[in-house]
């Protein structure tokens, strides 16, 4: 059997972790809104590569990982396998899918900070900015999207087969990113707001020496999703749907990054990977979180909504973040492979990290004070403070009942801490305000994550001894 | 005086600042009182007064009477109690009528700055604007600093003169440009540019206010390269402030002392900050080792090293391991060890009995 003559001859499947062999792999055609498999073609694809299938097809094009081609049968599991077997203890925090929980009721209404006048003598006194506030809401005529509902036999398990876009089998240097929490902390909102923020600010990122563009048509594929493109049309600001515990282990979306900062323009595929957060919590789920595993990076997302207690500190969380199941998952995956390769292993894990502080507008609105100092500015690009910023962040979680959101500091051997908003308000109804919302520094934790990845010069961040992209396999 | 004071009295222990209603009775115009703190500067801002006469001349003459409100105009103190030679008195715009010099504001309160996008504009604008007048007249001013420049609320002011010089080929303009340039630079960050202006700096300059980086690397190009004040003052006109909002909110929200409590916190996220970077540090040493890589050749090829080179070149173990790889058989560990010992014996001795 003959491979196609445009893939390498081994791929490692990012969701499973096991090596696929390409000769024996089959390609399919996927349907766009269904993903269901509509087609083969796995002949076409190895006579002559992707350029066999028609053009309008190749972005649904897929390499399907499945048993029968993994080359290594006993890493089809993937490295943690041996973990299921072990009695790891794993605390389900509630069930954290009922009310939305309900932290700010304070009783004083935060609603607008006031514009507070500037004593500075050093203010310009002539113009007055009318701050207009129109506090009316808008009603939209969007209709909450159905969630898509894929047929699956066991939802524990990473459903078998499952598919790798095509084009991104081609691809030499990836970059996975994952996003880490519980049900609900804000990860689907970040990361929509996040990968628009990256399209939408090419020019600010090429003087950080990067060019980004969407992968294939990860893009489209992306935004067919009817909420995403409702949150993120200016006119409709509708409120993403939940992330469902059935949904494919798959990342959502993937860019390509010509990295230049170094010389050579390096090309990498940076992907993320978004699930429910249920899953984190649930020992059952494991098979199908081995992605976890493979994460060149990870961004931690800390719900602020479950901060509790207000008179100026805060008494501590509502629920559990999974930080500590997932950190402890990995750290064990680290000791396995250690011991198997015989190396020496690291106090901490080798990867680098971010902690978000997710709806930090909730913050704001209560005034807090170490919200306040970072939270408007417009500062995705001036990553100089990020290091001032972090430690803030440490500081406020140190100090308010939040020391379990630290956990990856004390784990990952570099990171970051961050407020942001994806929103800039709350959602009522599955709307938000269209004149309140707004991507509040969502970048930034991005950016950072960069940085430590070697994407963007380490330096902007004024961090030393960053290894680099990752090395071709 | 007071009743005429029309902002609080400013001092830098070299002079001290004070400011009242114009004399000529204009009800826009502010004078500055600059006196001399120390008696032995009075020489000095008596040159300053020449100067600033000979400058405002050469100004009036060139506009045509005219004086630009952004430059600060030097007024014969000839009359009153102030007309000793210790005192230098200059006509300035009343602006919002809080007058005051940058350099000790900024002493008094470090806090002020960095100023928000909209001041960083304005003080770009007019400083340019005063430059660009003063050099159309054939002067440099020489002292383009936090220390020259007044502000009232409205407007910058360009207001000393002790450094100005008659610069008929433009070569000390030029280094007038630059300077505005680091004064943008300082107001804008609140941090004085140190150096060249880096990526990350001009990118900095540029979030605040948008093509403020560009303007400053623009006037801080190399001399046959720069731009000129005119130039630097329509290419400010140009600027636009970044989000004045989000921002002046952030600038000017007082970072507050750490609680006993926070200071731990803070102390202990430094602590693990480089503990981190000690193990990126072993992971991803700094250089690439600088000994040249050879290729790695065939062990089959390479001529085996005898004990005692191995034992000179790596030690005691090796070699041992080695002895016992000879011998065939894979080295065990305690074999290995005990070979080492037997090793070390035999070299005591024979040193042993060398020194006696
Ligand atoms: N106030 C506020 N609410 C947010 C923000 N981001 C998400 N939310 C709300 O948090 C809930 C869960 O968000 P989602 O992104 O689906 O969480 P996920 O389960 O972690 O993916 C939704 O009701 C959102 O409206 C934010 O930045 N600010
Ligand atoms: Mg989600
Ligand atoms: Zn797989």
């Amino acid at each position: 059997m003959s491979r196609p003559v445009d893939l390498p001859p081994t791929v490692d499947c990012p969701y499973c972790l096991a090596r696929i062999d390409t000769s024996r792999a089959r390609s399919v055609i996927r349907d766009i809104a269904t993903q269901e498999v509509k087609g083969d073609v796995t002949d076409v694809v190895r006579q002559h590569g992707l350029i066999g299938v028609a053009p309008y097809n190749r972005g649904n094009t897929y390499l399907e990982c499945t048993r029968r081609v993994r080359l290594d049968p006993t890493s089809a599991t993937g490295y943690g396998a041996g973990l299921l077997d072990e009695p790891t203890t794993v605390v389900v925090g509630g069930s954290g899918d009922g009310e939305p929980t309900t932290a700010f009721t304070g009783g004083i209404d935060f609603d607008d900070p006031d514009d507070e006048p500037t004593g500075s003598p050093l203010s310009l006194d002539d113009d007055v900015d009318g701050e207009d506030d129109g506090d009316g809401w808008e009603s939209s005529t969007g209709t909450q999207p159905r969630p898509v509902l894929p047929t699956q036999t066991d939802e524990n398990e990473l459903p078998d087969p499952h598919y790798l876009p095509y084009e991104y089998c081609q691809i030499r240097r990836t970059l996975n990113i994952g996003l880490i929490g519980t049900t609900r902390s804000g990860k689907s909102h970040l990361l929509a707001a996040m990968l628009y923020r990256l399209r939408e600010e090419e020019r600010r990122l090429a003087r950080l020496g990067v060019h980004v563009e969407p992968f294939a048509e990860m893009w489209e594929h992306y935004m067919q999703r009817e909420d995403i493109a409702g949150f993120l049309a200016p006119d409709r600001r509708t409120a993403l749907r939940r992330t469902n515990r059935t949904d494919p282990v798959e990342f959502r979306m993937a860019y390509t990054v010509t990295s230049t900062w170094n010389g050579e323009p390096t090309d990498c595929v940076v992907s993320f990977f978004d699930v429910a957060g249920e899953l984190f919590l649930d020992a059952k789920a494991r098979r199908r979180l081995q992605f976890i595993y493979g994460l060149d990076a990870y961004i931690f997302v800390a719900d602020s909504q479950a901060l509790y207690g207000w008179d100026g500190k805060r008494r501590g969380l509502l629920h559990r973040s999974g930080f500590d199941e997932v950190i402890n998952q990995i750290l064990q995956n680290e000791r396995h492979m250690a011991h198997a390769t015989k190396q020496r292993r690291e106090t901490f894990l080798p990867k680098p990290a971010v902690v978000v502080l997710a709806k930090a507008d909730l913050l704001l609105a209560q005034n807090e004070y170490w919200t306040s100092r970072w939270l408007e500015r417009d500062d995705d690009f001036e990553l100089e403070t990020v290091d001032e910023e972090s430690e803030d962040v440490y500081v406020y979680c140190a100090t308010n009942g939040a020391r379990e959101w630290l956990k990856p500091v004390s784990a990952f051997e570099d990171a970051t801490l961050h407020f942001t908003s994806a929103t800039g308000c709350e959602e009522r109804d599955g709307h938000y305000n269209k004149r309140k919302f707004r991507h509040m520094r969502v970048l930034r934790p991005l950016l950072a994550l960069f940085a430590m990845t070697g994407i963007i010069d380490p330096k902007t961040i004024n961090h030393a001894y960053v290894p680099g992209v990752r090395d071709p396999r | 005086m007071t009743e005429y004071a029309t902002g609080t009295v400013q001092e830098d222990g070299r002079y001290r600042y004070s400011f009242r209603a114009d004399s000529s009775g204009g009800s826009g115009r502010a004078e500055v009182l600059i006196e001399t703190v120390d008696p032995q500067l009075t020489e000095e801002l008596a040159a300053e007064a020449a100067l600033a006469a000979e400058a405002t001349g050469a100004v009036m003459d060139g506009t045509g009477g005219r004086f630009p409100r952004t430059l600060a105009e030097y007024v014969e103190a000839g009359t009153g109690a102030n007309s000793s030679r210790s005192t230098l008195v200059l006509r300035v715009p009343r602006g919002r009528g809080q007058l005051l010099y940058l350099e000790p504001a900024i002493q008094d309160n470090p806090r002020l700055l960095p100023v928000t996008p909209k001041v960083v504009r304005k003080i770009a604008v007019d400083v340019y604007e005063a430059l660009a007048v003063l050099h159309s007249v054939g002067y440099a001013h020489g002292a383009v600093n936090t220390s020259s420049l007044l502000w009232n609320r409205r407007e910058a002011v360009l207001a000393r003169y002790h450094r100005v010089i008659s610069d008929p080929d433009g070569r000390r303009s030029s280094i007038d440009v630059a300077d505005a340039a680091r004064l943008l630079y300082h107001v804008a960050t609140g941090r004085p540019l140190s150096g060249e202006l880096t990526h990350s700096a001009h990118r900095e300059l540029n979030s605040r206010v948008s093509g403020l980086g560009d303007l400053v690397a623009a006037a801080l190009d190399p001399p046959d390269r720069r731009i000129s004040a005119a130039e630097a003052r329509d290419r400010a006109r140009q600027l636009v402030p970044v989000e004045e909002n989000a921002q002046s909110d952030a600038a000017s929200a007082p970072r507050r002392e750490d609680t006993p409590e926070e200071a731990a916190a803070r102390r202990e996220f430094r602590e693990l900050r480089v503990e981190q970077q000690d193990a990126r540090r072993r992971r991803h040493p700094p250089e690439p080792l600088p000994e040249p890589r050879w290729p790695t050749p065939d062990p089959g090829l390479l001529k085996p090293r005898s004990p005692w080179r191995v034992l000179l070149d790596e030690g005691v173990g090796p070699a041992a391991r080695q002895l016992l790889d000879r011998a065939g058989g894979p080295a065990t560990r305690p074999l290995a060890v005990g070979t080492a010992a037997v090793l070390l014996v035999i070299i005591l001795g024979v040193l042993l009995g060398r020194m006696l």
